[in-house]
């Protein structure tokens, strides 16, 4: 019985195509749109993880950052309060294991005789490599004296060493090469540590924090502290502890907000979560707003299409069809004709999900496939009730008598 | 024996705007099993209203109407639905086949609005089949409606009119549509179910059509203004 219904009504519909068409082309753009969104949000949200995990954030690692406000920023501040001092103190914490200080993170002409590349400087202490997770690949680490004679010695990384020696990148170590004006000695080349998301980890050039802040800076300054703790079970408490400390050096008044952020590891899932709701939430707008719109499509196309098949709901009433059989034919054919526009728009917005991988994050993920088939029946049922009850309050007379009054 | 359709004063006036039409003024009549029954009357006279009351598309203004002993005057949309689906069989003048449909399809219609499973779907379909065999379609059972002439549409519009077996077929102006020849055909395929025992109720105002009839039922200003057996 079901499939003699099913091809009775794939033959109404066939009957009429362009309103099948029209009915069904709002809820595949919908569809497809939403798809594509969704895609471009998973792949969106997997990149912010994988950024977030590429730049080393362990469980007992914390990074204090200068200047308050949002927790993670593209530019480092301009602000000036966090000082080698503040590191020095965070290193007396009893559960503090060591730090890392650093300055810097903003884009530099490097060159050699032959070639030019910008990338980002940092000045460090010897501690980084170490709680940054950064290998020795060639050559030799930084070390205190480097630090203390301010001396201008880098470490590349691999992708800068790349650029500034193609084809030979060994041949960089123990060579000079320009940075900004000054000419620094390459002391070793970090081993590859490859891509956070799209952040690129090996495109930096490592100096001493000493030389950075006289030659570069101008100021001691620092942007950022790693902080590496002897255990992360204790991590909320370190975090309100070096908190407390740092308010105090800062003489903040109760009323002054932080001028520096704590982040751990804890707070970047936090921050993906509530990235991630933040996506879901626009999606969910734009998902609400264009169902609306296929949903009055759908309305609109189906009170034509019904007043144009009149005589044939006159017929099937004379044959014994109640209201409600009548409403029933016509909501069975929105929901399955809305049900198949949205696989058809889920399927091209899989299929542009593809094609848009090579220029933007995306991921495919089952979510579309639900979302698609749980709206694509919504859509039906909502958007049919209304055409479908009038067709079946349609006075059988008049539509046999072909609309005469 | 009891009438098959029995009609007490019955009354049908449409209102458009304030203009009230009294089409119907006070019918009474009674139709008992087997009888082939001829209403006829000059255009506009109400005999095209009186027979969707007849065939519970409509309701009277006022007046009783039992169908089979059932008092259909009380009846909701549901219980009527299925009154027509089980005893009453229509024919229209301009067949009103539904066009993307077969004819075998268009034949098995009733049936998807059929409460009781009496047959099983093999058992409708060789029934379906029968009926077209019988109305003389010539195994077209799979035809469109357009790929057919006039007379076999009507064909297959009296076979689809009998297949849930009703107690009564109601055609109004079957052969309106149909050339003289076709019109013969279809008239005598009428007299043939009547012979074998259905029960037919004929709206035409074509003298020749009505005369083919056994009774003769002619409305006019809204009543019945003579009910005569025919020679
Ligand atoms: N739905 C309606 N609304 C208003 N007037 C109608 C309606 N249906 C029929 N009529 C009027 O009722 C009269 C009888 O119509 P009808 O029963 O079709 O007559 P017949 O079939 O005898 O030609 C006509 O004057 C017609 O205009
Ligand atoms: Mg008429």
């Amino acid at each position: 019985m079901f499939l003699i219904t099913a091809k009775l009504s794939l033959k109404d519909s066939l009957k009429h195509p362009l309103f099948t068409v029209l009915m069904m082309a709002g809820i595949v753009v919908s569809i497809f749109s939403m798809t594509t969104i969704v895609a471009i949000g998973d792949g969106t949200r997997q990149v912010i993880i994988q950024t977030l995990q590429g730049f080393g954030f362990g469980g007992d690692v914390m990074m204090v950052a200068a200047g308050g406000g949002r927790i993670f920023r593209h530019r480092p501040s301009g602000v000036k309060t966090l000082t080698p001092a503040d590191a020095t103190a965070l290193k007396q914490l009893p559960f503090v294991k060591a730090v890392a200080p650093r300055q810097g993170m903003r884009r530099y002409p490097v060159h050699t005789v032959g070639h030019s590349y910008q990338t980002r400087i940092m000045g460090v202490t010897p501690d980084y490599l170490r709680i940054a997770d950064f290998q020795i690949d060639m050559g030799r680490p930084l070390d205190e004296r480097d630090l203390r004679d301010h001396r201008k010695v880098c470490l590349l990384g691999r992708t800068v060493a790349n650029k500034l020696y193609p084809g030979n990148r060994t041949a960089a170590l123990g060579q000079f090469i320009q940075i900004g004006k000054y000419f620094f000695r390459v002391k070793g080349i970090l081993s590859e540590k490859g891509q956070a998301g799209r952040f690129d980890m090996d495109d930096r050039v490592l100096i001493p924090l000493t030389t950075s802040s006289t030659l570069f800076i101008r100021d001691d300054y620092l942007h950022a502290i790693s902080v590496k703790l002897a255990d992360a079970k204790g991590i909320e408490r370190y975090q309100r502890e070096v908190r407390a400390l740092l308010r105090k050096r800062h003489h903040l008044t109760p009323d002054q907000p932080d001028d520096f952020r704590v982040v751990t590891s804890l707070d970047v899932v936090k921050y993906v979560n509530k990235a991630s709701r933040e996506l879901t939430q626009l999606l969910v707008r734009i998902m609400i707003i264009s169902l609306l719109v296929s949903g009055i499509i759908i309305t609109n196309v189906m009170l034509a299409s019904i007043s144009e098949r009149r005589v044939e709901i006159g017929i099937k009433r004379a044959l014994g069809a109640s209201r409600r059989d009548i409403l029933g034919q016509f909501l069975f054919e929105a929901v399955w004709l809305s049900l198949l526009g949205s696989l058809l728009g889920m399927g091209i917005g899989i299929l542009t999900a593809f094609l848009l991988k090579s220029m933007i994050p995306v991921a495919i993920t089952p979510r579309p496939f639900v979302l698609a088939v749980v709206f694509g029946i919504g859509v039906g049922v909502v958007s049919g009730a209304f055409p479908a009850y009038r067709a079946g309050q349609i006075d059988p007379i008049r539509a046999i008598l072909g609309g005469r009054a | 024996m009891r009438p098959v359709i029995s009609l007490e004063d019955i009354t049908k006036h449409y209102q458009t705007g304030k203009v009230i039409t009294e089409v119907l003024k006070g019918i009474s009549f009674s139709i008992h099993p087997k009888e082939f029954v001829a209403i006829m009357g000059p255009s506009g006279a109400g005999k095209s209203t009186l027979l969707y009351i007849l065939g519970c598309l409509a309701r009277p203004s006022s007046g009783r109407y039992e169908l089979d002993g059932v008092d259909v005057g009380t009846l909701s949309d549901e219980a009527l639905s299925r009154q027509r689906n089980a005893k009453l069989g229509f024919v229209f003048q301009s067949f009103h086949l539904i066009p993307q449909y077969s004819a075998l399809e268009n034949v098995l219609l009733p049936t998807f609005y059929r409460k009781d499973r009496k047959r099983g779907q093999k058992a409708d379909r060789r029934r379906a089949k029968e009926l077209l065999d019988l109305v003389g379609l010539d195994a077209r059972y799979h035809y469109r409606p357009g790929e057919l002439s006039g007379g076999q549409k009507q064909r297959v519009a009296i076979a689809r009119a009998l297949m849930n077996d009703p107690e009564v077929i109601l055609a109004d102006e079957p052969t309106g549509n149909l050339d003289s020849r076709q019109s013969e055909e279809i008239v005598r395929l009428l007299k043939e179910l009547n012979e074998r025992g259905r029960t037919i109720i004929l709206v035409t105002h074509d003298p020749d059509v009505g005369s083919q009839a056994r009774r003769m039922i002619t409305i006019r200003d809204g009543l019945v203004k003579s009910d005569t057996p025919c020679s």
